[in-house]
């Protein structure tokens, strides 16, 4: 009993682990005389040459019912016999989604209702962003660095000098494949992080004793109607009167859409010829006001990346301007959208799950 | 108030309980009811430029599906660092264990009706298994081993690096259970002229393809001896692994740095050429040097030669008593903690109480294996009031010691420098 505190912290799991007997671990050299820790028979016929390639059938007894959502074998994509091998992981992979919650009510988390099936899931992953310091350009912050990461990796990171600032963001850029980056937008970023988050900047506790509705990322804002009252920009003006949706499109969508519409095939969705950018006007509206994030699919093809919500960044003017701008661009051909639909849209809570199933094909 | 008994606390407690709800709001009276809705700032979640001081990093406790309450450093993609209390025990709680993934978008579901480990590339036969092949066609073994964040302690650094910015938590030693890397292979049958071993899970990243941030691929040179006591592990402490530490099967590399623990491993590839992906060419490279330190300057300059991490080098921790303990002289106290080390059994542990003046051996706990934490304890009686610094140093059996030079890279990778901690000890009377 050389831990005796520890009795009541410990889980079941390492008592089973100490219950392990000592022989049962790998020793280089002596692997091969380690037995089985369990009584299973080992199945005689091995995997058969003459059908590989071709996915055994389920060794599963369970329910015949295969759910909708299976990780697909990537048949021949997966494994290859000509090496170099850069087979992509199966697209059909049904990814985690990041919820976002207050702390409080997620420290214990519910678990899933279990089937018996071959299926095993996880429910959502806890996101509780902390707000970044507001200043300018800290919405490009928010709708560029969001795409692959929450901002938490910003805010919890010490006080960089602007030099090192400026190689993280271009390391993202040119290696982790931000590429929807501009330079342009690299460098405003840059001069956010430089004046925010440097040695010099930032004062300690800066941005995690802001209050916490200020300045929310764009994902925790979109959730509360709060946010309104604190959000950035000018309380929404009443119509598109005077806001160039080109513009709030050059300045906030092309990063990742492209100048064009076209998209990133596999990373980012065109918006020409995408019938959700062109169908029901308060789907879309929802679509910017809250973000989508999930599996979806584009004229077929299939696409899995987080979009930033813009409550908190642009007014219902802006969204209505640029909503309405990309409904009847690139060939698309659909109707204006007005402020008071984008601000109703505001006023009505979804959800991510429904803004996935609402979204039409 | 000279009696030296004051069990106050108790003594309301016990009121407050019978009294009841209604009991309660009498007994909190007038102050209580005062109070007013008043918001808390949130406790910081960065430290520096200078090191962090503590023994963990800093960030709310946050528990995600399958897991204890751990410390949020980054919600997305998760790093969640394992509270110090966890390491009284050389084994972690796989719901404890911590959890780092590179790529934000890793599966939420597996249907096992599907989902298969493929073995190909450079082979005779491309195979692929089913868990439940995994489980039946194979002898199973089991290994205790350390899986360690190649940047735990990063936040130790000076100057710092970016990255995740780990205490000491960003590490943990279970029993791993699961079917032998070489077994896998033999029924593929790996062809002459391969040079790695490439592995990938399901994980993806929102960057373009082909890029860093698309996908997670990590490899290991085929005459590597570690490949010989790798495995691919279906359960962990006698559990299937959670979700995010890699359900059904994750790659099991003894004494290596978890970068190469490919997590929901599903593909295993022969190379006939090193991989050159940004993982293996580009990230997770340490100095050219055991140690894997250099300098700032030398980085500058340009002259330092890297290589991709491997073993992990020694390292030893102070787990109890933490710094909330005042310790009265002259009582017996034990200072417990653990060592591991990737490149060879910890040997020897040593503690010193004057900041390491002098170091006097510690007493060695139970082996449960080369890659498993070594539990360690030494038994020390302040006999001064005052303020003591602890450090612990451990040696393996390479012979290596930990030393108090800080290691130094541009990734803030290998720290293992010796640690410190502050015990005050107060007059007993």
């Amino acid at each position: 009993m050389k831990y005796p505190v520890l009795w009541g912290l410990l889980f079941p799991a390492v008592v089973v682990a100490l219950a392990i007997p000592l022989s049962n671990v790998i020793i280089p050299g002596v692997a091969a005389a380690t037995p089985a820790t369990t009584a299973t028979l080992p199945v005689t016929a091995p995997p058969q040459a003459t059908t590989a390639g071709v996915p055994p059938q389920p060794a599963s007894t369970a329910s015949p019912s295969k759910p909708a959502v299976a990780v697909q074998a990537a048949p021949a994509a997966a494994v290859r016999t000509t090496p170099p091998i850069v087979a992509a992981a199966p697209d059909q992979v049904q990814t985690v989604q990041y919820v976002d919650q207050s702390r409080r009510v997620i420290d214990q988390v519910t678990a899933p209702a279990y089937t018996t099936d071959a299926s095993y899931s996880i429910g959502s992953l806890t996101q509780d962003t902390p707000a970044l310091v507001e200043g300018a350009h800290v919405d490009l912050v928010r709708a560029n660095c969001s795409v692959c990461h929450a901002t938490t990796f910003i805010s919890s990171q010490p006080p960089l000098p602007g030099s090192l600032w400026h190689d993280e963001v271009y390391k993202m850029k040119l290696k982790y494949g931000a590429t929807f980056i501009s330079n342009e937008t690299a460098d405003q970023i840059i001069a956010y992080l430089s004046a925010h988050y440097t040695p010099e900047t930032h004062a300690s506790g800066t941005a995690s004793t802001a209050p916490s509705a200020a300045g929310s990322s764009p994902t925790t804002a979109a959730k509360t109607n709060t946010v309104k009252t604190t959000a950035a920009p000018a309380t929404p003006a009443a119509s598109t009167a005077g806001v160039d949706g080109a513009a709030v499109y050059t300045a906030n969508c092309a990063s990742c859409h492209g100048v064009a519409g076209a998209g990133v095939p596999g990373a980012f969705p065109p918006l020409a010829g995408n019938p959700a950018v062109t169908g029901d006007g308060k789907y879309v509206a929802d679509v910017l006001i809250n973000g989508l994030q999930g599996q979806i699919a584009v004229n077929g093809q299939p696409y899995n990346g987080v979009m930033p919500a813009w409550a908190a960044q642009l007014s219902d003017a802006q969204i209505a301007a640029v909503l309405t701008h990309i409904r009847s661009q690139w060939g698309n051909q659909g109707a204006a959208i007005s402020a008071d639909t984008v601000n109703a849209e505001r006023a009505r809570p979804t959800t991510a799950a429904q803004r996935l199933t609402e979204r039409p094909h | 108030m000279n009696d030296p008994v004051v069990p106050l606390p108790l003594t309301r407690r016990a009121t407050l309980t019978l009294l009841g709800s209604t009991g309660v709001a009498l007994a909190l009276g007038r102050n209580a009811l005062a109070q007013r809705a008043v918001q808390t700032p949130d406790a910081p979640i960065f430290s520096g430029p200078t090191a962090l001081e503590g023994w963990n990093g800093l960030g709310p406790l946050i528990a995600l599906p399958q897991k204890v309450p751990l410390i949020r450093l980054v919600d997305r993609p998760p790093l969640y660092e394992t509270p110090r209390a966890y390491f009284q025990s050389p084994f972690t709680p796989a719901s404890a264990f911590f959890i780092r993934s590179n790529l934000a978008l890793f599966p939420a579901s597996i249907d096992l009706t599907t989902w298969r480990l493929k073995l190909g590339g450079h082979v005779e036969t491309a195979v692929d298994f089913s868990l439940a092949q995994l489980l039946r066609e194979f002898e199973p073994v089991s290994v205790n081993a350390v899986l360690q964040c190649t940047g735990n302690s990063r936040a130790r650094f000076q100057p710092r690096r970016p990255g995740g910015q780990w205490g000491n938590g960003a590490m943990g030693c279970a029993t791993w259970t699961g079917v032998r890397l070489r077994d896998l292979l033999k029924k593929a049958g790996v062809k002459a002229g391969g040079v790695q071993i490439q592995f990938q899970g399901l994980d993806k990243g929102a960057g373009a393809p082909g890029s860093g941030g698309a996908e997670y691929k990590k490899s290991l040179n085929l005459d590597d001896p570690v490949l010989d006591r790798c495995i691919v592990a279906y359960a962990m402490n006698g559990q299937p692994l959670p979700l995010v530490n890699g359900f059904p099967v994750r790659l099991v590399v003894p004494g290596y740095f978890a970068t190469y623990w490919m997590k929901t491993l599903s593909f295993i590839r022969v190379l006939t050429e090193k991989d050159s992906n940004f993982w293996m060419a580009t990230a997770y490279l340490q100095p050219d040097n055991l140690k894997g330190t250099t300098t700032p300057q030398a980085v500058k300059e340009k002259s330092v030669k890297f290589r991709p991490v491997s073993s992990m080098p020694v390292r030893s921790f102070i787990v109890t008593p933490d710094e909330t303990l005042k310790v009265p002289a002259g009582l017996p106290m034990s200072i417990q903690g653990l060592a591991l080390s990737g490149r060879g059994a910890v040997t020897k542990v040593e503690v010193s109480t004057d900041s390491g003046k002098t170091w006097k051996d510690a007493k060695l706990g139970e082996d449960h294996g080369e890659y498993a934490f070594r539990p360690w304890s030494f038994a020390w009686t302040p006999r001064q009031a005052g303020t003591y610094t602890v450090a612990v140093r451990a040696t393996d059996a390479s012979g290596a010691v930990q030393t108090d030079t800080a290691i130094w890279n541009p990734s803030g990778y290998l720290w293992n420098t010796i640690e410190r901690q502050k015990i005050v000890v107060g007059q007993a009377g």
